[in-house]
């Protein structure tokens, strides 16, 4: 690419105003943990639906000193990490990483990176669906009304039925919290293992819904509670006795391939979905 | 100097009727008498003479029209029936003032014993207690005990009779108001309807009865008004 | 502002709604006499204009009136669920405390107050219940926003009200949509009562079932009465309903209460010439 061409974007792609936008919308996310904030969400050169509103975040608030990773399912080598990651660096110029350590600020889709997020890092979560009530209450205006009466019998309703009819709280991704002991958040499609790393941690999370132009957040240290019974407490996705295939990791939350035989047939295979942790395991940096 | 139990001072009751071009009816002419206690009062005349109006507006089922109808009560003091706010007449019907009417009236579905036992559950009385003493007055009545579960509906005139005094007697109010209380029924159980208004006069109720059967309730009564 | 409680559960004073923007004419153009409660000129309904009442602990309030006569105004009004354009309803919690004016209180404590307080049966199920939930579910609603937070307590006692209201218990987990229609009132009744409510408000709940059902619902009405003293607000367009249940009775007609007094009174002795004509209507 050449100098020419870099200068018919401005820093970060998107222009001043919308940036200061998202930042405002940012602002009151933070201030009302939890709650969902309206954005315009402008037209970004991907479609809605492949994480622009997690972009929109990143670019709004990405500085040039910023060290960014980009991962999908916890993987940073995946087509749709790559693409953002590509698209950012090149109206950045930022430096880039796969290590979770390094980085400054992470834009993810579907996981919290395994090794523990420090208060100088901030996580960006792509957001398909935003509103948790909508389950239980179709009608957003009705719902916004929920919200702002923190009215959740319904959706505690959904989470008894859940019990009758599986026998447990079947839900497996996008698990209702309580944050900050007032609003109702969904956890975007992060496996009900990394649910608990939002609660008390040291990391902003900021979370984008392009499609649904909402952005909401969690702070550090706000007390994220996920919806459970005293007798059908909240559990992850942990199984005793589980390991990641490559680096052995018995405490990481684990994908499944099909791995194809070399004559034919072929098996299921776990490994941990975070690549970064699982490579710096086999390299013995971890 | 105590005041009586019951003073009625220029009882008048005029009925106007909306639906029949505004035409007003009055059954009753102005009347004014005083019961004491453990009196039992006589009232008779030929139907339609206003009687049973009388009855009625002290019970306030009738809003009189013109004068007042004051009662000693135990729990409010003395107290006018016709000006008192409804609250303190439906405590009065439970604790104070009790009325049977002329045809017992009652939803099928409720066995005898509960119909008869209704006002004590009403005064709070536990079940079991309530029901110990609502079956001796259901013997007492002279009802076999095969009926106590049945609903009244299906009894006789007779029964249902005697059902309906039971169920006035028994919560021993400190008034009772009984209108005809010997009608339809035999002469034997008649002479159980005197015995009964004496036994309550005995406990210390006073009693109002409104009846034309001179002959069966007028030696009982102490006092007596013609209405003509 | 502080009230005396003279032993009283709710007092309701000019509570008053409208919909429509109004006119110099409508209080004259509406009313009993008139016999509407729209405005011919501006085309506003006077809903329910300055009704008054009050509630004493475990006492059933009657309410009656034909259809357009503002009683089912005045019930959501009571259950907070419409918002009246003038008048207080003072809540007084039985056992003393401070009379509160409930029209007072912001959305978050209403609802509040509504779930812990306020029990209320529709005359249509679906008003009333969540027909994609179970029968369960519809009723532990109420024990959840009551934070209750026990899958097996709650069933116990959602258990516990489906047998108070003689419903079939191992049917706990269907679907609303294979009840019947008696049934669903039944359901609607465990559900207000699972909160054990201060005031339970009842809006035709017998309108539209067979004769059968119907006596069989007022009966359970009667009996949880009975053993709950709860207090009770009965709003039905039928006298029969009325006198079976409740001792004092409110008389509505085109959006004003014409008449009021013990049931026996209304019934014998009506004064309003409206309440005459009802009365003379009975079947």
């Amino acid at each position: 690419m050449s100098q020419s061409d870099e200068q018919l974007y401005t820093f970060g792609l998107i222009d001043e105003d919308a940036k200061r936008e998202i930042r405002r919308s940012l602002l009151k996310a933070v201030a009302l943990p939890g709650h969902q904030v309206p954005f315009a969400s402008r037209d970004m050169p991907i479609a809605r639906g492949w994480g622009t509103g997690g972009l929109q975040i990143t670019l709004a608030i990405i500085t040039p000193t910023d060290t960014l990773k980009v991962i999908d399912q916890g993987d940073d080598a995946s087509v749709n990490a790559v693409n953002l990651r590509r698209l950012i660096t090149r109206t950045t110029g930022v430096a880039t990483t796969v290590d979770t350590k390094a980085a400054t600020l992470i834009q993810s889709r579907h996981r919290i990176p395994e090794e523990r997020l420090r208060s100088d890092q901030i996580l960006v979560l792509q957001v398909p669906m935003v509103d948790p009530l909508r389950w239980v209450e179709p009608n957003l205006e009705r719902a916004t009304v929920m919200h702002g009466e923190a009215d959740y019998a319904r959706m505690w309703v959904y989470m008894y039925e859940s019990v009758v009819k599986a026998g447990d709280l079947r839900i497996a991704s996008q698990y209702p919290v309580i944050v900050n002991s007032r609003y109702m958040m969904d956890t975007t499609p992060i496996p009900r293992w990394d649910v608990m790393r939002l609660h008390m941690a040291e990391t902003l999370f900021l979370f984008g819904a392009g499609r649904e132009k909402r952005i909401y957040a969690v702070p550090p240290y706000t007390p994220v509670a996920p919806l459970e019974f005293e007798d059908y407490p909240f559990r992850t996705e942990y199984q005793p006795g589980q390991r990641c295939a490559r680096c052995g990791a018995e405490e990481s939350f684990l994908t499944s391939h099909f791995v194809p035989g070399p004559h034919g047939g072929g098996a299921w295979v776990a490994s941990c979905s975070d690549t970064s942790y699982c490579d710096q395991r086999l390299t013995g940096q971890g | 100097m105590a005041h009586p139990l019951l003073a009625v001072q220029g009882l008048y009751k005029a009925f106007l009727l909306h639906l029949i071009d505004g035409r007003t009816i009055s059954p009753l002419q102005e009347v004014s008498f005083v019961v004491e206690p453990h009196e039992h009062f006589l009232i008779y005349g030929r139907s339609g003479i206003g009687k049973t109006t009388i009855l009625k507006c002290i019970y306030r089922s009738y809003l009189a029209t013109a004068g007042q109808i004051w009662f000693a009560s135990q729990r409010f003091g003395r107290i006018d029936l016709v000006q008192a706010d409804e609250s303190a007449i439906l405590q009065l019907r439970e604790q104070e003032i009790g009325y049977c009417s002329q045809f017992l009236r009652v939803l099928p579905r409720v066995s005898a014993l509960d119909t008869i036992c209704e006002p004590l559950y009403r005064q709070g009385m536990a079940r079991d207690h309530a029901q110990a003493i609502g079956r001796q007055w259901l013997s007492q009545l002279g009802m076999s005990p095969e009926l106590w579960q049945a609903s009244p509906v299906t009894f006789s005139g007779g029964e249902q009779q005697r059902i309906n005094l039971g169920r006035a007697f028994i919560a021993a109010p400190r008034l009772l108001l009984l209108d005809e209380p010997t009608a339809s029924l035999d002469g034997e159980t008649k002479q159980l309807v005197v015995e009964m208004i004496r036994a309550a006069q005995a406990r210390g109720t006073a009693v109002i009865s409104v009846s034309h059967d001179l002959a069966v309730l007028g030696p009982c009564a102490d006092q007596q008004l013609a209405l003509l | 502002m502080e009230r005396p409680t003279d032993d009283w559960l709710l007092r309701v004073e000019g509570l008053s709604k409208r919909y429509g923007p109004g006119c110099p004419s409508c209080s004259r153009l509406t009313g009993p006499e008139a016999g509407t409660s729209q405005c011919p000129r501006c085309g506003t309904v006077l809903a329910c204009v300055a009704a008054g009442l009050s509630l004493r602990p475990g006492e059933v309030l009657g309410i009656v009136g034909e259809s357009g006569s503002g009683k089912s105004t005045l019930l959501q009004m009571l259950n907070l669920a419409v918002k009246p354009d003038s008048g207080a309803i003072w809540y007084a919690e039985p056992g003393g405390g401070t009379p509160i004016d409930l029209l007072r209180l912001n959305a978050y404590s209403a609802r509040r107050f509504r779930n812990d307080r306020l029990g209320i049966v529709h005359q249509r199920p679906e008003l009333g219940l969540n027909m994609h939930f179970s029968v369960g579910g519809n009723v532990a609603e109420k024990l959840l926003l009551a934070e209750w937070r026990h899958v097996g307590k709650i069933r116990a006692r959602t258990s516990e009200l489906m047998a108070q209201t003689e419903l079939p218990v191992e049917r706990i987990d269907d679907a609303p949509g294979t009840f019947s229609g008696g049934m669903l009132q039944r359901v609607q009744i465990a559900k207000a009562l699972a909160s054990r409510p201060a005031l339970l408000l009842l809006d035709e709940v017998t309108s539209g079932l067979d004769l059968s059902v119907q006596a069989r619902v007022l009966d359970l009405i009667r009996r949880i009465q009975w053993e709950e003293q709860i207090t009770m607000l009965l709003v039905s367009h039928d006298l029969g309903v009325i006198r079976q249940l409740a001792r004092r009775t409110i008389v509505m007609k085109s959006g004003h209460i014409v008449e009021s007094g013990l049931t026996d009174q209304i019934m014998e002795d009506p004064q309003h010439p409206y309440t005459q004509l009802l009365v003379s209507s009975a079947l």
